[in-house]
């Protein structure tokens, strides 16, 4: 379980309060807290 | 007799292993704890075919063999100890058809252990829904072993799986990803050093205590760990993990791109559109879930009503039964102002803590609860909890103990402890008994608002006032306790699913029998001592009790029964019992307490529900069998003011004092046993009792 470079990421839902956030990561849904997210750098992909 | 070989379960949670396990086993299991440690090991058999038998062990759920949880270190012990009475002969992989891509990593893990494995892919029946394409035949020669397409819950190839199990001799133990490419020359003078054992074993015994080293054990190669080959720095194993990490993938994208086809189109499914309403921003929500919460009390503070009735006026029967049945003496006595009362006390539980635990079980299987943990977290975090505290303080509800041993997946531990230590406030089953009976005798039975009553509203206002109390020590032991919070979170989001009528089932039949069973011997115990205490004592007033009460009435014509009252109120006084209530009562007093309440409390310090059982040994001791403990206590007159001992003053008070107390046993081992310390109980302990008097004694004399 987790993310790894070249995952894809998608924003699924926010909580009340944008956080926590729920994300479908490699086809994983997982749901983390904003601090945690920020970590995860993306590219907008379409 | 026939032969038997081990196979373990294993799978990442939510692909439904316990399902498979429930439908491989059915009732034919059990549950226990593997030792030293609190971690549920789940056991069963199922017979394969007339002469093999398999001995099933469910593994804790897990995501991959670097361990990182307690849970997870016991499913490497297993895999990794040959001398195990549990090593398996099979290794079963559950993964789900939808999650593939991630449940495979755990797969290859085990399968580069060289044990035999099979590789199960459950939740098959979605697959034309979903239109999901599989090459099952690829797959097999790829991974080199059996694959078995199943859906547990619909019971389709189950027996597929007996016959791969019983066929494991075929099974080839070769691995499949070749992981020392990461650092070839460091796993050539491995395989050097060891030539006999399988190079990955050898990669987990070096790396197993890297993020997670808490555990003993008894191997054979506990040598390898100071030996020359520990040489890499912490750091230096964690990147080679990583790395290990991502050469499977490599490797299971491959292999999915070759057999797995997903047709996308139909991307809007049930989950999209049921976490559309359900974690709604403005109001669906919280709103839901009050909602939810609210029908799930009012349910069974109105069903148990029922059956508790018929339990309560069967044991009264029972116990006059008893008495006008055998012979006089001692013996019949303690069968039926002991026995029977102690026994019905515990009974009476079943109906509640039955439809509790089917409650939290639906909320659970059907998904719903972690959606509640997404929605709850950043509240709670601002009280120092985590999200995933909500499913301890949820089923707190039910029991402490299992609400407790529940926070093992909150991965702060600070987070964990405050939620061990609040966990106790949560009105639990065990206080029920004590409040419906407080309630029926100090709450007017009426409607309010057409559909609640005021004795439901009472009993749902209590919950709330629990719940309140274990928010509030939460933010203040976030204030006070010196820990350093990482406030890490992770959490899987499982799809919605129908809960299964078998596995609800289950749960609640094994919870409730080993609620049942560990509390039962505990108030069985007592309800005797208690009998004991109160049937016999020294010294004058006690054994000439009926020449005294017969010379102080000698005047006054008493009927025959009176006398009899008077009498055993006289015994009953001057017995051990009579001298222990009476030195507490000064403490009591201010309460609005008397002895009688006071020995209550006293013994229910061991568990709370001993209070009403209490209560009904104490009175059933000299008065007439026929009524029922409810009644008894309405007759109960206070010695000192006059009027009903029961009413709205004590009663609250009462109410209040329970709400806040910890008041069992079993809870604070088991505290002890996941803080690994005693300091942590007592402290619980201590404050919660303070509190409880505290709050007790304001309600009686504001009220009074």
């Amino acid at each position: 379980m987790g993310c790894l470079p070249g995952n894809v990421v998608m924003m699924m839902e926010s909580a009340p309060f944008q956080d926590p956030i729920y994300l479908n990561i490699n086809g994983t849904y997982l749901a983390i807290r904003r601090e945690t997210a920020q970590q995860i750098i993306v590219k907008r992909h379409g | 007799m026939g032969k038997s070989i081990n196979v373990s379960l294993i799978g990442n949670p939510n692909t439904g292993k316990t399902s498979l396990f429930n439908r491989l086993t059915g009732l034919n299991q059990k549950v226990g704890n593997y030792p030293g440690i609190t971690v549920e090991k789940k056991e069963g058999i199922c017979k394969l075919d007339r002469s093999l038998k398999a001995h099933i062990l469910d593994l804790p759920g897990t995501y991959s063999l670097n361990t990182s949880s307690l849970d997870e270190s016991v499913v490497v012990e297993t895999l990794l100890n040959k001398n195990s009475k549990d090593y398996p002969d099979v290794a079963v992989v559950v993964s789900d058809i939808e999650n593939l891509k991630r449940n495979l990593l755990l797969f290859t893990q085990i399968k580069d252990l060289e044990i035999p494995t099979i590789l199960v892919i459950n939740m098959a029946d979605r697959m034309q829904r979903k239109a999901i394409s599989l090459d099952i035949e690829l797959m097999e020669q790829e991974l080199n072993t059996r694959v078995v397409l199943v859906s547990a819950r619909k019971n389709i190839g189950v027996d597929d799986l007996k016959r791969a199990i019983s066929e494991y001799k075929n099974l080839k133990s070769v691995p499949c990803v070749n992981a020392s490419i990461i650092d070839p020359e460091y796993f050539a003078t491995l395989k050097k050093a060891y030539p006999k054992q399988s190079i990955y074993k050898l990669w987990l015994v070096i790396t197993q205590d890297v993020n997670f080293g808490k555990i003993d054990r008894n191997r054979d190669l506990e040598d390898l760990k100071s030996s020359s080959f520990a040489v890499k720095s912490e750091s230096d194993l964690k990147k080679m993990q990583h790395k290990e990490t991502v050469v499977r993938y490599q490797f299971i994208n491959g292999l999915l791109t070759k057999v797995l086809n997903v047709d996308k189109s139909q991307a809007k499914d049930l989950r999209t559109r049921l976490d559309r309403v359900l974690l709604h921003k403005v109001w669906g929500g919280y709103l839901i879930f009050f909602v939810i919460l609210l029908l799930i009390f009012q349910a069974i503070y109105d069903w148990s009503t029922y059956p508790m009735d018929w339990i309560d006026t069967f044991f009264a029967k029972a116990s006059s039964w008893a008495q006008t049945s055998l012979p006089e003496g001692p013996f019949t006595d303690l069968i039926s102002e002991g026995i029977i009362p102690g026994l019905g006390g515990i009974v009476i539980f079943i109906p509640q803590i039955a439809f509790l635990f089917l409650f939290i079980a639906i909320l659970e299987e059907s998904g719903y609860m972690s959606r509640v943990v997404f929605l709850m977290d950043h509240i709670m975090k601002k009280f120092g909890l985590s999200g995933k505290s909500v499913v301890p303080l949820v089923s707190g509800t039910a029991c402490a103990i299992p609400a407790v041993m529940a926070t093992r997946n909150i991965e702060d531990w600070k987070e964990r402890l405050i939620t061990i230590l609040v966990v106790p406030f949560t009105t639990c089953s065990a206080r029920l008994p004590v409040y419906l009976i407080i309630i029926a005798l100090v709450i007017p039975e009426q409607e309010v608002w057409w559909i609640f009553n005021m004795q439901g509203l009472t009993l749902m206002l209590l919950y709330m006032l629990g719940f309140g109390a274990a928010i509030f020590s939460a933010w203040v032991l976030n204030k006070i306790l010196p820990i350093k919070r990482k406030a890490f979170f992770v959490m899987e989001m499982p799809a919605y699913k129908l809960p299964m009528l078998k596995n609800v089932g289950i749960t609640v039949l094994e919870k409730t029998k080993s609620f049942v069973l560990g509390a039962g011997k505990i108030i069985m115990a007592i309800s005797v001592i208690l009998w004991l205490l109160a049937s016999h004592g020294i010294g004058e007033q006690f054994t000439n009790a009926e020449e005294i009460v017969k010379e102080q009435y000698a005047g006054q014509n008493l009927s025959e029964e009176e006398l009899t009252n008077k009498i055993a109120s006289q015994q009953l006084e001057h017995s051990f019992i009579g001298y222990i209530g009476k030195g507490i009562e000064p403490a009591v007093r201010p309460l609005g307490y008397d002895w009688k309440i006071g020995i209550a409390i006293v013994s229910s310090f061991a568990a709370r529900e001993v209070f009403v059982g209490t209560l009904a040994t104490i009175y059933s001791v000299g008065s007439d069998e026929e009524e029922t403990i409810k009644n008894r206590m309405k007759a109960e007159v206070n010695p000192i003011l006059g009027g009903p001992l029961f009413n709205f003053a004590s009663g609250i008070s009462l109410l209040l004092f329970y709400a806040f107390a910890m008041q069992c046993m079993s809870t604070l081992a088991i505290v002890k046993r996941e803080t690994n310390s005693w300091k942590w109980p007592a402290i619980q302990f201590t404050a919660m009792t303070v509190i409880a008097y505290f709050a007790a004694l304001a309600a009686y004399q504001i009220l009074k």
